[in-house]
């Protein structure tokens, strides 16, 4: 329900890279803003990773940013072809699926809301494995959209 | 020569603007120089009054202040409300009798010796017994006036509060009557002395029962219809205007049907405060915050009114003997009515320096004796009195401040306004609360929430910059989404503040600074944005409401 709102074709990415700087930074260049935000988006978000890891187990990282020049809130998912080691996920496993959320500083409510949902997702719907068994980021998309 | 007469007009009306601003700017200007000074404002706004009068510069001609006599008239009506504001039905239960004591003590005191000494002097200057007896009663019935204009500004400019604040608000109110009964005997003794009373002196009583009562009938009916009218108001400015307009109206009936209008405006205070004490509060509050330049522009006008050019070294005599006697029989009447009357120990001390003040009623009754009088009668007790006026004037407001503070009275009588204006944040804000770092997990900020009474915490990242706020709201929100509790932090859920104030601050800045960002609370931080402390809005209230009730309960320990 959250992502046919929140996310497009567009916003979904297969990637081959491994690191946690260079998927995240992959992330954040598939957002249509200037280049300037673009650098208080990331600065935002390593800041966040800094305190404490988004990676929040069974192979999921959820890093996310509230920003005040955002007007509407965007999803983006990052589907690994291998596993990311550097995440330093709380359950220490490897990360292989990144949702990357911003939205602006009000929307504290709807934030809570889609985190949550995304996690219940990834718990009871097997929302990871069915994305990954997906060939292109068409069929990704098509899977997210029957969630 | 319609168009000289319209310029003349327009002319005349643009330099009476001119010099309201004139005396109002100066007079300003002149009682900021003598706060700094640490005498009385009022002193300051007559002495400019006096420069910028006929005594001096001519600014402010006779004309022109009897032109500004409606003015004058506005400006008493309102202190006489506002005293009338203070005479509420339950101090007067107590303190009645006291009052009544001390007022016929000292009032019939100061009488008696004005009376006797100005007899004695007249009668050296001008051997003459009738006329020397008849200037006598006349000077010792004007003694008797105590005005209450420039003492209860002291009173309320020190922001006194107690037994003697209350005693002298009930005397200045009451003396009022009693100098005009002493008058209309004095002046029919006079008449007859001296051959000038055609009614006779049952006449001047009636005239007199006529002037005291009517003007308390006047009052009563005008104050129980403000009553009517302010219950069915809720709004601020309706409700200033409609007490305005009352104290307009009391004014103004009372100069047309010949009444007391000091008398009327104070019953009219005193009716409204007892028959709608709550919402009343309010009222004169908002007509308090009114006055202030309406005060300024009457004592200057009272200034530019005394003329000191006509002094005789005869007068000067005569003034001195007066001043004297006065200031002898106020002191000791005073005393003697606070002892008798087992007033506390600060009334009995104090309460002799309180009055000495006299002005418009003084005035006004010289200037009516010398419509009833021969000339040379007349002509002396006017200047007499003038030149008085302007020395108690002078030194009235003085001794009352300096009685206010030796009595501990001073600052007791502080309004929430006041303290927030005198406090600075760093008096209130906690130093030792509880803070979140950003990187904390929910449960730990939970667990702040849990054993903490605040609703609202700073967040601070690990050098103790502030970095937001978190509500009790946020945490509800969250709560109810249990699955993301493990991996959020304080930083995820915090609302990030864009203003945070200095502990230097005056709280009154603080509290307009949350109201403006619609914020319950506020984050105190240095220079370099580090978090020194932190104030919620409920613990402004609680806090000034303390501090209040503590400071009326050091009033109330005092008698």
């Amino acid at each position: 329900m959250y992502f046919d709102k929140y996310c497009n074709q567009s916003n979904i990415i297969i990637s081959s890279d491994v690191e946690k700087r260079i998927i995240l930074n992959n992330l954040i260049a598939m957002i249509d803003v200037s280049n300037e935000e673009k650098r208080i988006i990331e600065n935002t978000i390593f800041y966040r990773e800094e305190l404490m890891s988004t990676g929040i187990g069974l192979g999921v990282a959820i890093p996310h940013a509230r920003l005040e020049n955002i007007n509407d809130i965007q999803i983006f998912v990052c589907v690994l072809k291998k596993e990311c080691k550097d995440y330093e996920s709380i359950d220490n496993l490897p990360v292989t699926t990144v949702f990357l959320i911003i939205l602006p500083k009000e929307k504290h409510k709807e934030y809570i809301q889609i985190l949550s949902a995304i996690v219940k997702d990834i718990k009871n719907n097997n929302l990871v494995a069915d994305i990954h068994n997906a060939d292109n980021e068409t069929e990704i998309y098509e899977r997210l959209m029957k969630i | 020569m319609i168009n000289i007469e319209h310029f003349i007009i327009n002319h005349f009306h643009l330099n009476i603007l001119l010099l309201l601003g004139l005396s109002l700017f100066g007079g300003t200007l002149g009682g900021r120089l003598f706060q700094k000074l640490r005498i009385p404002q009022v002193v300051g706004y007559i002495i400019i009054g006096l420069i910028l009068g006929d005594t001096f510069t001519g600014f402010i001609s006779t004309e022109i202040v009897n032109t500004l006599q409606p003015f004058n008239y506005f400006a008493l009506g309102l202190i006489g409300f506002m005293i009338g504001g203070e005479l509420k039905k339950k101090v007067f239960q107590k303190y009645g009798k006291q009052f009544l004591i001390i007022l016929l003590s000292e009032g019939l005191t100061a009488f008696f010796v004005v009376s006797l000494i100005t007899t004695v002097i007249s009668f050296i200057i001008f051997r003459n017994i009738t006329t020397s007896i008849a200037l006598g009663l006349l000077l010792g019935a004007i003694a008797s006036a105590t005005a209450p204009a420039a003492t209860t500004d002291v009173l309320w400019e020190y922001k006194a509060r107690g037994p003697l604040t209350r005693t002298v608000l009930g005397i200045v109110a009451l003396d009022d009557g009693l100098a005009l009964v002493l008058f209309a005997i004095a002046s029919g003794i006079a008449g007859i002395l001296t051959g000038n009373n055609e009614s006779g002196i049952f006449i001047l009583v009636l005239k007199t029962i006529y002037e005291i009562g009517g003007s308390v009938v006047l009052g009563v009916i005008l104050g129980y219809l403000l009553s009517i009218i302010l219950k069915t108001q809720r709004d601020d400015d309706k409700m200033l205007m409609f007490s305005i307009g009352f104290v307009l109206l009391s004014i103004g009936i009372s100069i047309a049907i010949q009444l007391d209008m000091l008398i009327t405006a104070m019953t009219l205070g005193a009716i409204t405060v007892n028959t709608v004490p709550k919402r009343s509060r309010n009222v004169f509050e908002l007509t308090e915050r009114f006055t202030p330049p309406i005060y300024v522009l009457f004592f200057v006008l009272v200034g530019a009114k005394l003329d000191l050019r006509s002094i005789t070294w005869p007068i000067i005599f005569l003034a001195s003997s007066y001043l004297i006697g006065r200031t002898v029989g106020k002191m000791t009447g005073a005393y003697w009515g606070a002892k008798l009357s087992g007033a506390p120990e600060g009334v009995r001390k104090f309460l002799s320096l309180c009055l000495f003040s006299q002005a418009g009623v003084a005035i006004g009754l010289s200037i009516l004796a010398g419509q009833r009088f021969t000339p040379e009668i007349s002509q002396i007790i006017v200047i007499v009195i003038t030149t008085t006026t302007f020395i108690v004037q002078l030194i009235g407001p003085y001794f009352v401040k300096t009685a206010v503070i030796k009595a501990k009275e001073a600052g007791l009588n502080i309004t929430e306004d006041d303290l927030l204006k005198k406090s600075r944040i760093s008096e209130i804000m906690g130093k030792n609360i509880p803070v979140i770092k950003e990187n904390d997990d929910l449960n730990s900020v939970l667990n702040k929430f849990a054993t903490s009474d605040n609703l609202y915490f700073p967040v601070t990242d690990r050098d103790n910059n502030l970095k937001g706020i978190i509500s009790i709201d946020r945490i509800k929100e969250t709560f109810l989404e249990s699955e993301i509790a493990g991996f959020l932090l304080a930083h995820d859920i915090m609302e990030e503040v864009s203003v945070s104030a200095s502990s230097l601050d005056p709280i009154i800045d603080v509290r307009a600074l949350m109201d403006k960002n619609i914020m319950e609370c506020m984050p105190i931080t240095d220079k370099l944005g580090k978090l020194e402390g932190f104030v919620e809005r409920r613990q402004i209230q609680r806090l000034i409401s303390a501090k209040i009730a503590a400071i009326h309960q050091q009033a109330d320990i005092l008698g």
